[in-house]
């Protein structure tokens, strides 16, 4: 099967998109002339022309004001916010507005917007161009929120969320967007809810997402090196969350581990971890940890920022830890 | 006691407020949350409301005055009196205010003028002086230091002591002369506002006021009362030290004084199902935490309490001792150095195995029809047919008493196998012969020794068992989540490992199928 980095997925998924509904079109700034945020829409402002691929000043709240009111009356923008980090400038706009439409017009009105942005560090982007914030967004109802792991979910679960009538916000990992996967000629879609079980063990349980799911991958290996057979899930989406698949796997492994490159604190570690305990308390053999980013605003220097992300070593070691049954985190 | 009534700062940049206009006059009944006065900043004017019920008195700043931030406006005190009323308007800010508990004003007859618990014991004529309230949002004061000894002598005026809010630090100045007669707060004590902390006496005490008294007030009263917290701790040599390092396996000693036993979840729903005490895991000197693999140790773990008593009755032991068996060499090892609960665990067997209900009570009504009535005999009949022909004929029937069933054991068990059942704590025995006709099982007298023992515990709410090796190997059979689970537990030395997996897995599987015993 052909490979296609995680970029030209996405870029694949909203042209197809807007070839097959025209209601469809982009939103943000140097999405059309100024060689697209990360290149990763190159090429769609020569197929759709500027009428579909929006070009904005520099005014997050004003794009992102104009999309949720498109779309309220009849569009389905595709906003691009260049940062994840930018959220903070659209939260009124995004959390008060389009997330609660539906429910204030008592259905009447619907926001069926895509918010594109991005996630992740170790990129030297400094403190305001590094942080993942999904956790912000998952914690608001009416908003749902997808994680692709890899260019072929990227290009499932962007179709799908142009096509939902809600508004997602969909977080891209920054570092992977050269990343290649193989990824089918044909069309497909990725349903949201639905978690995937990367790979299947029975000694330990790692959740990731996002970035976090090739780290719990390799840390698997790791970790089967230490005869240790480690389950990987990405749950794909926090917002439906296929909690079942979670549980069923911890109820099984006994163990499990929470990987997410959000801030620990406050994080989806801690509600992925805290479901698990509340829902598979009684088949738990160790307690379920959570590896989140540090709690500190992210470094510029690349010798400490590296230090802030769950590594594979990182993940692998914990997960050898409980799987040998020591005390971990026991007054 | 009065509570101060300020002019707040209602602006970061503000520094004096005018008061546009009182709402209440003095003497007025006040509750908490009534609007006192009006006042009127660069930027509004507001309402201020009371803080805490009682009178308005002592009113020092008129309508139109502009007053500086923090500065006391007037009291809200117990009654309508001045509360000092030989201190009008010149009283400063801050200054604590000290009441006359002795000579309490003619019309002051309410009940909650009781003199506050602190003030045990104090003189008529004596002053209280409290912890004053330096700021608006003010509950404590913490007293940095007094400048005066219990017995000092004092002149209004004089520094009586420091106080630190969480803004500032001040003095506060004695209202009026005298002896200080009592401290009740010293150094370092965060105190109340309102609450009393000292007396002033108008004469010199005549005895010197008590050591302790004097202690709290040289040395801070932080040290004094932390002082019992650690010092016995320190000495009962127990004192906990730094926490095991993360990874650390605990030690083998049950881990916390509490003696509660640290063990996952998941281990003690597995023990808890299955009847184990996850103290005999302790005992047996497992480290802890525990966790799901050494329930599997737990299971195998003899019944019986102490290690050094006997693991069963002395009879079985010497029996099979006699025997010359494996078990034996188990049972001396209890005696030996290696010993414990540990040692033993090798000897016991313990499998679990589960089936279906419903085909067993189809087949039992069905029986019923063809005229085998006693389920305890088609449960036997099961029994017998799955024991493995390896199984030592005849050797339960050794024991004394029995000589003639050893008799009719001496034959072999092909022959035929005498089966125990006890229901519901009934037990019957069952010949049951060669071949597999149900119809043919017979029962025998009750004494007859058994090559098995059946417990039928369906209908009890016995769910598992782990009773420990008996004298013959026993299959159990109870119901569990609409599952019937088979236990077999025998001593190590009467079936090898591959003929008690081969004999529950045979048993299971006939009453999962009852009609694979008649194939």
């Amino acid at each position: 099967m052909r490979q296609i980095t995680l970029a030209k997925a996405v870029n694949e998924a909203i042209a197809e998109e807007m070839r097959r509904d025209p209601s469809v079109f982009v939103i943000g700034e140097d999405v059309a002339e100024a060689g697209t945020p990360f290149k990763v829409l190159s090429g769609l402002v020569e197929e759709f022309g500027t009428g579909r691929v929006v070009d904005t000043p520099i005014s997050e709240p004003g794009f992102m004001g104009l999309a949720v009111g498109a779309a309220m009356t009849g569009t389905r923008p595709v906003v691009d916010l260049m940062f994840g980090d930018f959220l903070f400038l659209v939260m009124d706009q995004l959390c008060n507005q389009a997330a609660k439409a539906h429910y204030m017009s008592g259905g009447k009105i619907s926001v069926p917007l895509v918010l594109r942005t991005n996630l992740g560090a170790t990129r030297r982007s400094a403190a305001q161009h590094s942080q993942s914030l999904h956790a912000l967004v998952a914690h608001v109802p009416g908003l749902k929120v997808a994680l692709p792991s890899s260019a072929y979910e990227a290009k499932g679960l962007m179709k799908t969320a142009i096509r939902d009538d809600n508004p997602v916000v969909i977080f891209e990992d920054k570092l992977m967007y050269q990343d290649k996967a193989e990824v089918p000629e044909e069309e497909y879609l990725i349903p949201f809810g639905v978690a995937n079980v990367l790979r299947e063990g029975g000694d330990v349980t790692l959740i990731g997402t996002s970035s976090m799911v090739q780290v719990c991958l390799a840390a698997a290996d790791l970790l089967a090196a230490d005869g240790i057979s480690a389950e990987v899930i990405d749950p794909r989406t926090l917002v439906p969350l296929d909690e079942a698949t979670l549980i069923a796997s911890a109820r099984k492994t006994g163990r499990a581990i929470v990987v997410d490159e959000g801030h620990q604190s406050y994080g989806v570690t801690a509600e992925l971890a805290a479901r698990i305990a509340e829902k598979a308390f009684y088949h738990l053999d160790a307690p379920v940890l959570r590896m989140g980013a540090m709690d500190v605003p992210v470094p510029f220097s690349p010798a400490l920022e590296d230090l802030t992300v769950p590594t594979p070593a990182a993940v692998a070691e914990a997960a050898a830890r409980i799987c040998r049954g020591e005390l971990v985190h026991a007054a | 006691m009065p509570h101060e009534v300020i002019m707040p700062a209602l602006g970061m940049a503000q520094d004096t407020g005018l008061l546009v206009a009182w709402h209440k006059a003095p003497g007025d009944p006040v509750a908490a949350g009534d609007v006192l006065f009006e006042v009127e900043t660069d930027k509004a004017t507001m309402e201020v409301e009371a803080q805490g019920d009682g009178f308005l008195t002592d009113v020092r700043a008129a309508e139109g005055d502009d007053v500086p931030v923090g500065q006391v406006i007037a009291l809200i005190s117990r009654t309508a009196t001045p509360a000092a009323p030989e201190t009008p308007a010149e009283t400063p800010p801050g200054t604590p205010a000290e009441t006359p508990p002795g000579e309490a004003p003619p019309q002051d007859t309410a009940p909650q003028e009781a003199a506050p618990k602190q003030t045990a014991g104090p003189a008529p004529g004596d002053r209280q002086v409290i912890m004053p309230a330096l700021g608006m949002a003010q509950d404590t004061g913490l007293i940095v230091a007094w400048h005066k000894a219990p017995g000092d002598p004092v002149a209004a005026g004089d520094i009586l002591f420091e106080v630190e809010t969480d803004k500032a630090t001040m003095e506060v100045p004695a209202e009026a002369g005298g002896y200080i007669a009592a401290i009740h707060a010293g150094a370092g004590d965060e105190v109340p506002v309102g609450e009393v902390i000292a007396l002033l006496s108008a004469g010199k005490p005549e005895a010197p006021p008590p050591a302790a008294r004097r202690d709290a007030a040289r040395n801070p009263a932080r040290e004094s009362q932390a002082a019992p917290g650690p010092e016995p701790r320190a000495g009962t040599g127990a004192a906990p030290g730094p926490e095991p390092r993360a990874g650390a396996r605990a030690a083998s000693a049950p881990a916390g004084a509490a003696g509660r036993i640290l063990a996952s979840p998941k281990a003690r729903r597995l023990a808890r199902d299955r009847g184990l005490d996850l103290a005999r895991l302790v005992e047996a000197g497992v480290p802890q935490p525990f966790h799901a693999a050494d329930i599997e140790t737990l299971a195998g773990l003899p019944v019986s309490g102490p290690v050094s008593g006997p693991p069963y009755r002395g009879e079985t032991r010497s029996e099979t001792r006699a025997d010359g068996t494996a078990w034996a060499a188990a049972g001396s090892a209890t005696d030996g150095a290696v010993g414990g609960a540990v040692g033993r665990a090798v000897a016991g067997r313990h499998l679990t195995a589960e089936a279906d209900p419903g085909a067993l009570a189809v087949y039992l009504d069905w029986a019923a029809g063809a005229g085998l009535t006693d389920p305890g005999a088609i449960l036997a009949g099961f029994a017998a047919a799955s024991l493995p022909a390896s199984l030592p004929a005849g050797h339960a029937a050794s024991a004394q008493g029995h000589a003639t069933s050893a008799q009719d054991h001496a034959t072999s068990a092909q022959d035929h196998a005498t089966v125990a059942v006890e229901i519901h704590g009934r037990r019957r025995c069952y010949r049951v012969p060669g071949g597999r006709r149900l119809g043919a099982v017979a029962p025998a007298e009750t004494g007859a020794a058994p090559d098995l023992l059946l417990r039928d515990l369906r209908g009890s709410r016995v769910r598992a068992v782990a009773l420990g090796p008996e004298a013959v190997p026993v299959l159990t059979i109870a119901e569990r989540d609409g599952r019937l689970e088979i236990t077999l537990e025998c001593a190590g030395d009467r079936l090898s490992a591959g003929d008690a997996i081969a004999l529950i897995a045979d048993f299971s599987g006939r009453l999962d199928e009852p009609l694979r015993h008649l194939m």
